[in-house]
């Protein structure tokens, strides 16, 4: 060790000193020979035959001087930074060939570069969050409805809590959307009530101030909250004498009590904290097992494993699902964190594009590595030539690689510049829903990547080249240089090999593009049920402090709607609990029973989404009304109870029979006896591409809510409209805050906005495969006809005709492609199964697409053979065969 | 990137250590001398055994050399002109004294063994 360092440190002063030491030793060299040379001459000998007599006693000074090098300096260092001099010497003899060969590799890594930045940010950066490791999701898994994300019920809570050797603490809590007035303008944030566990979970303390005690949480208990450190700058600009000021939510007046720490908690979302205040001991409804109302965060105990945790619970949920009505068919699961704030889809296409980018970057490393081969092939004689002057093989693929190092290095530093601006694009374009693309940045992590990228890309597209380069025996080439008419035939194989592996990769890429693109055009054609076009929606909130009782808000909200329709331009305003596809607010799922059957588990309950809609809903998004009537302003609190249900839900309730006039309950909930006034078209509630489900309507005079969605239909453009109607809304009661102004197309867009964004990403993955592939195979077949020339020139001048000529060469590329078509078409069947969650309405193995793509790329292959076959069809016999 | 050494240094590797002892030992005796010097001693307690390139002295010297054995200095030879003086260091000489030792034992134990194979008719 001490050896080592010693001796490293002399080849350091030696590198440095490297003149004076060599000088040095000459000195010594000449100052032996001579004295050598005397003592020769004073034995007698002529001081010719003394010189020569001494230099052969000595040795071979060169070898010496060489050897002493080598021990006094890094001498490989020095023979490398020679072999890339000599590299880029001719790199810039050859600009074109370099140019293609930083494009290449630059593509391949600046879009490996990006997609890693996002793959890094999104799944592989720890959240900011305290021991975010430990931090996890408990969530209620339905059968049903193919969720294992759904809402707990506090009973659920207050058991997981019980189980303090898995869990040090467990908090429930409910989001939603409160109007802040008071001080300052009015908005509306989103707020968490959270119980008194909430802080625990995230183990960390207030900025200032404290937070909720036990008490707090409970119900009637003195009103306060805690702001966020986002809402704090926001709204008092970070000034620390907050506490102790007031707030008004939705009409009521808090005390703010605490500042949490930045981006401490989740869901970042929430900039306002309040207590739940329930007292679910003295509630049976809070502590019913199906009144999933809550969601819930926990954190692991030091040391307990997820599987471990995830096991008991799953044990307790089997014996809750027995025990307990309403219960069968669900269970719970406990998701990490991170991996819930994902999601399995983003994650998926997150993989997918990366191993789309690495397939690209492969297909750049093939093409290079052709280009080295035939570069190589033409720079036979050189190599030759040194080998037979001495340079051993190793040196000489040493060099070669030295030269695809220069190229990885380049293709490097294209790829990262490329990456960056690609990156900024990306993000730039990126679905607005994806979470934390303030997390993704090309940061270390990401550079490191691109230069292990580097090395795999010099040693992909570098070594094979190198070393069948280098190998070229001078006799061999010799041979080989004696049979230019049927060309070198090993490199030849190697070519053909890389062609076919570049058309297969192009197939699998290009089949999960294909795949991508035809699903989306299947999610284009989704009709939602009604037209979105000249639709606007908002969010408002009738705060109860001032609308108090169910009249009050149900007057209040037809206000809104009736001052919003005065409004020339529109055509129709409405109101309603949740808007259709994924567009807003929400709706209860609930079960229902027909009147007179028994309850489950007797018989089986339907479930079905209840929405509360103003009497015109149907009107202004223009559904079809299929049987009976509408809502109207005569179906009140003191009238009959009465429900519109949707077709799906009618048939399946009432097969064979007509449902108006039959009478159903939500026997969990409500309770109350509907009379069935209507049958209306499905709508799918829960997003685009759903499936669709059952859904009910109440009038919003029955059962009123707070908070409604407000749909406008409008004559032309609603955005045109949006100032009116908020004078109009403000008219009614100017301290209303207007949220979430969407127009439907925005909501339809937004839903398709993620298949969008996957499918433009791998179409663009696509092309580029695609256009690597046909340089590669032209490259490849110009080659070829090239060495062929001679033999083609003998086969024409024996009487082939121009169209056999065409033949036999795209024939040879025809068989390549059939082979890299076969393999391409095997590999997409294997890989596009990864993709299976992404897709919708088509198979991993969609035959159409994989037919179409194969077709495709065929045709691609011969047409880059085409150009060169046109060539070779035009060789003058007579011309080559003088010129051997 | 590649590592070799030209073909005929690599024949002498069996003689390397070897070599570099008798070195060493040669300036232990003598005192400070310049490669000539080292190489005529080798020569003349060598009989003509040992056939060398007189040029891997200097290989050996420089060995030594980064190994802190010896150390070098310039000075004037006996013919008045530029030399380079090789001298063994305190740690060459400790060096030496180990190397002497496990080369006796070990060409003690060759001999014996030699001997007795030869013993046998």
């Amino acid at each position: 060790m001490i050896a080592g360092l010693r001796i490293f440190a002399a080849k350091l002063r030696g590198s440095v000193d490297k003149s004076r030491l060599d000088g040095d030793l000459d000195q010594e060299m000449r100052e032996h020979l001579a004295l050598l040379t005397e003592r020769f001459v004073s034995r007698g000998m002529t001081p010719e035959e003394a010189a020569y007599a001494a230099r052969r006693q000595f040795g071979n000074r060169l070898v010496l001087r060489e050897t002493v090098n080598e021990m006094r300096t890094f001498a490989a260092l020095e023979r490398l930074v020679k072999d890339l001099r000599y590299g880029v010497r001719l790199l810039a003899r050859n600009p074109r060939f370099a140019a293609v060969a930083f494009l290449t590799l630059g593509l391949g890594i600046g879009v490996n570069t990006a997609i890693f930045s996002l793959v890094e940010g999104l799944l592989l950066k720890p959240l900011p969050y305290r021991h975010a490791d430990r931090l996890v999701v408990p969530a209620t898994i339905f059968q049903r409805f193919n969720s294992d994300r759904g809402s707990v019920a506090y009973a659920d809570v207050l058991d997981w809590r019980a189980q303090s050797d898995l869990f040090t603490a467990v908090s429930a809590y409910s989001p939603g959307d409160v109007d802040v007035t008071g001080e300052g303008e009015p908005e509306r944030v989103h707020v968490l009530a959270v119980d008194a566990d909430y802080f625990r979970v995230f183990e960390r303390s207030l900025l200032i101030g404290r937070s909720f005690t036990a008490e707090e949480t409970l119900p009637g208990a003195s009103r306060v909250a805690v702001l966020s450190y986002a809402l704090w700058l926001r709204r008092y600009g970070g000034d620390r004498h907050v506490l102790g000021r007031r707030l008004e939510l939705n009409g009521v007046s808090c005390e703010v009590i605490g500042i949490t720490r930045q981006s401490s908690t989740w869901p970042s979302e929430a900039e306002l904290l309040v207590p739940l205040r329930i007292a679910p001991l003295k509630d049976p409804d809070l502590l019913r097992r199906d009144n999933h109302i809550f969601q819930a965060l926990a954190r692991l105990k030091r040391g307990v494993s997820l599987q471990g945790a995830q096991a008991r619970l799953t044990v307790m949920g089997e014996r809750i699902a027995h025990q307990e009505t309403g219960r069968a068919g669900t269970n719970w699961k406990l998701h990490p964190l991170a991996a819930y704030i994902i999601g399995p889809t983003l994650r998926q296409t997150l993989l997918v594009l990366f191993g789309a980018a690495l397939f690209v970057l492969l297909i750049a490393c093939v093409n290079v590595a052709n280009l080295l081969l035939v570069r190589g092939a033409a720079r036979e004689k050189e190599v030759a030539i040194r080998n037979a002057l001495g340079a051993g093989w190793n040196r000489l693929a040493a060099q070669f690689m030295a030269e695809s190092l220069l190229l990885s290095a380049g293709g490097g530093l294209a790829g990262i510049l490329g990456g960056y601006w690609s990156l900024k694009g990306l993000i730039r374009f990126a679905p607005t829903d994806v979470p934390w693309l303030d997390r993704v940045h090309m940061d270390l992590g990401v550079m490191a990547f691109a230069a292990t990228l580097c090395l795999a890309t010099l040693v992909l597209a570098g070594v094979v080249p190198a070393i069948q380069a280098a190998r070229l025996e001078p006799v061999e080439f010799l041979r080989e240089a004696n049979r230019t008419s049927s060309g070198g035939r090993r490199s030849g194989r190697l070519r053909g090999l890389l062609v076919i592996s570049e058309l297969a990769l192009a197939i699998v890429l290009l089949t999960g593009a294909g795949l991508l693109i035809r699903s989306f055009s299947r999610m284009q054609r989704i009709d939602p049920g009604f037209s979105t076009r000249n639709l606007l929606t908002l969010q408002i909130t009738l705060p109860h402090a001032r609308y108090g009782t169910p009249p009050q808000v149900a007057a209040g909200f037809d206000q809104v709607t009736s001052a919003i329709r005065r409004i020339p331009g529109v055509l129709s305003a409405s109101a309603a609990s949740s808007l259709p596809v994924g567009g807003g607010g929400f709706y209860l799922g609930r079960v229902f029973l027909r009147e007179g059957q028994p309850e489950p588990p007797a018989s089986t309950d339907t479930n079905a989404a209840w929405s509360v809609i103003e009497p015109e809903y149907f009107a202004s998004l223009g559904i079809r009304v299929l049987q009976g009537r509408r809502f109207t302003d005569r179906d009140t609190q003191q009238s009959t109870p009465v429900i519109i249900i949707s077709r799906s839900m009618a048939r399946k309730m009432f097969p064979d029979q007509n449902p108006l006039g039959r009478r159903i309950r939500s026997w969990r909930d409500e309770n109350l006896y509907r009379e069935i006034v209507g049958v209306v078209d499905d709508l799918r509630y829960d997003g685009l591409i759903q499936d669709i489900g059952n859904n009910v309507y109440v009038p919003h005079q029955q059962d009123t809510w707070g908070t409604l969605a407000i749909v406008v239909r409008t004559q032309g453009d609603p955005n045109a409209l949006l100032p009116a109607i908020r004078r109009q809304i403000w008219s009614v009661d100017k301290r209303l805050a207007i949220a979430d102004v969407k127009t439907m197309d925005q909501i339809v867009a937004a839903e398709l906005a993620r298949p969008r964004f996957s499918m433009f990403l791998l179409v663009i993955f696509g092309a580029t495969a695609l256009t690597l592939a046909a340089i590669g195979t032209y490259g490849v077949m110009a080659y070829n006809v090239e060495q062929r020339v001679r033999e083609i020139g003998i086969r024409m001048a024996l009487g082939a005709a121009r169209a056999d000529v065409l033949k036999m060469v795209v024939g040879g590329a025809a068989q390549l492609a059939s082979v890299g078509v076969l393999g391409g078409v095997a590999g997409a069947a294997a890989l596009t199964r990864l993709m299976r969650t992404l897709l919708f309405g088509v198979s991993p193995t969609d035959v159409q697409t994989f037919v179409l793509v194969s077709v495709l790329l065929t045709l691609v292959a011969l047409a880059a053979s085409y150009v060169p076959a046109r060539r070779a069809t035009r060789v003058d016999p007579t011309v080559t065969l003088r010129s051997e | 990137m590649t590592k070799g050494k030209p073909a005929d240094l690599q024949k002498s590797d069996v003689l390397q250590g070897t070599l570099d002892l008798m070195v060493l030992k040669t300036l232990e005796a003598l005192g400070p001398l310049h490669g000539y010097g080292v190489a005529r001693r080798l020569e003349q307690l060598s009989e003509d055994v040992l056939q060398l390139n007189e040029g891997t002295v200097y290989t050996s010297l420089l060995r030594l050399q980064h190994q802190g054995w010896i150390s070098a200095h310039w000075g004037t030879s006996e013919n008045n002109r530029k030399a380079k003086f090789y001298q063994i260091t305190r740690s060459g000489r400790k060096q030496l004294a180990r190397e002497t030792a496990s080369w006796e034992r070990i060409s003690g134990v060759i001999g014996r063994v030699l001997r007795l194979a030869g013993d046998e008719p």
